[in-house]
């Protein structure tokens, strides 16, 4: 195999490797938004599921070169963190802020998922 | 500076016998493909694991000698892997990166702590990634490089420079060891002396150049008569041999002597002086001739071997000599007999 036709299959790898990570993004979008309705709905069990599904897109967007994409996993990651390490400690109001914040996040998320759909990865991450 | 004339200070080639193999532990599946994908492209063997868990089994079947982990996993996450890692003995070093989005202060210093070697960011490029890879895969060549230095340490502190037999030093240590086993655990060891027959004459002849081929081609020809497994042979003195053969009666050792004389006889020995032909006496002792085998000690089993070794001289040379075949000797005898056969046949030993 000569060294150009190695690197094409690479870049084909890398490529059908960044298009299942938008997609899997794209369904986590979705599932954090239930995830989000049950929380209004007081079921705080579902908050590790936003840590979980938000730390997994923290990490592989930042690897597949979507910083923007990262950020708002980060940001949903921190928020779900915060509230799991402090119980008892939220009042009412706090609850209901960290719930607008969750759902600002998602949106935010959303969009830049929806977005890098129609661009290139930064050269940030690994698959530069 | 070593015996060959090495500098061992500058052994440290930096290369490894084969490309490390890299261990990636995610568990996320995508995070997995990519990096797998970017250092197999880089020429690195690679294996993936989803779990701490996971990975540590991989890891004992068959040692990975990078682990690149991430941070955040469940059940085990990479900092208590890196702490199990570091807490078992590996046939290497294992060199560990962290591999996570986390990189506040606080989460580097806890995976340093841990024992990984370097924290890298998931934001990091390709091209950085793959230079802190060539960073591990050096330092796992100094490691190499070290160990292998040390092993020739080793193997030169037991073996004659000169033959490449096992020396003196290794002899007495060994021997005494598989005496103290056969004592305890039963079975007998035997010890055959060889020396060469009139071999000051090669010397004074030839120079001691050519006395050194023929030494050299002595081990070789004593080797390719030895059992693999179970006989070793040390060369103890200048051109004098011991032959260390395990498991064997003093019949069996006698036929071997025999065999080992005979093929020494037989052989040609090429010199820059012509070819030259050689033969040697041989004296036999072993454990089987003492009535209290808790009683035989190296020294004496030496010294049995040794007044037979001089009674094969006395009778000519070029033959074998075994312990007497009426009766174990008892621990006194060797001594009084030696003196007996040295007052004999002064100067019969060359």
């Amino acid at each position: 195999m000569t060294p150009c036709s190695r690197e094409s299959q690479v870049q084909a790898k890398v490529d059908s490797l960044t298009e299942q990570f938008l997609r899997r993004a794209g369904a986590d979008v979705i599932r954090l938004r239930e995830m989000n309705e049950r929380i209004r709905h007081g079921d705080l069990t579902a908050l590790e599921e936003v840590e979980r599904v938000a730390h997994s897109i923290h990490g592989a967007g930042a690897l597949f070169g979507f910083p923007g994409i990262s950020a708002a996993g980060g940001a949903i990651e921190r928020l779900a963190e915060e509230r799991l390490a402090n119980a008892s400690a939220f009042s009412a109001t706090q609850e209901s802020a960290l719930l607008r914040q969750l759902l600002e996040c998602t949106e935010q998320l959303a969009h830049r998922v929806n977005a890098a759909a129609h661009t290139e990865p930064s050269s940030a991450g690994m698959f530069q | 500076m070593s015996e060959d004339g090495e500098d061992t200070t500058q052994v440290l080639r930096l290369d490894l016998p084969e490309a490390p193999t890299v261990l990636i532990v995610d568990d996320d599946d995508l995070v997995l493909a990519r990096l797998q994908e970017l250092v197999t492209a880089a020429g690195y063997a690679v294996r993936t694991a989803g779990t701490g868990e996971e990975a540590l089994k991989l890891l004992e079947k068959s040692a990975a000698s990078i682990v690149i982990t991430d941070l955040s996993m469940p059940d085990m996450n990479g900092l208590d892997l890196c702490r199990r890692i570091r807490a078992h003995v590996w046939p290497g070093y294992v060199y560990i990166v962290l591999l996570t989005v986390r990189n506040e202060e606080k989460d580097i210093l806890a995976g340093l702590d841990a024992g990984a070697d370097d924290y890298l960011s998931k934001r990091t490029s390709a091209a950085q990634f793959t230079a802190r890879l060539r960073t591990a895969k050096r330092v796992l060549a100094l490691e190499y490089s070290l160990k292998s230095a040390l092993e020739k340490k080793r193997q030169m502190a037991m073996t004659d420079a000169l033959t490449g037999a096992y020396n003196r030093h290794y002899f007495t240590r060994h021997f005494g060891r598989e005496m103290k086993r056969a004592q305890r655990f039963g079975g007998e060891v035997s010890l055959l002396l060889l020396d060469v027959d009139h071999f000051k004459q090669v010397n004074d002849s030839y120079g001691h150049g050519v006395g050194d081929i023929v030494l050299k081609r002595l081990a070789k020809v004593i080797a390719k008569c030895l059992r693999r497994d179970t006989d070793w042979c040390a060369r103890i003195g200048g051109e004098e041999f011991a032959l260390v053969l395990e498991g064997t009666t003093l019949a069996e050792a006698g036929l071997r002597a025999e065999k080992v004389r005979q093929t020494i006889a037989g052989t040609s020995i090429e010199t820059p002086k012509g070819a030259l032909h050689i033969t040697v006496s041989i004296g036999i002792s072993g454990l089987e001739e003492f009535s209290n085998r808790e009683f035989a000690t190296v020294q004496l089993l030496l010294e049995h071997a040794d007044v037979n070794l001089y009674a094969s001289k006395a009778r000519g040379r070029n033959c074998v000599t075994l312990p007497d075949s009426n009766g174990s000797l008892e621990i006194e005898e060797p001594r009084d007999r030696r003196l007996k056969q040295v007052n004999a046949m002064q100067g019969a030993k060359s």
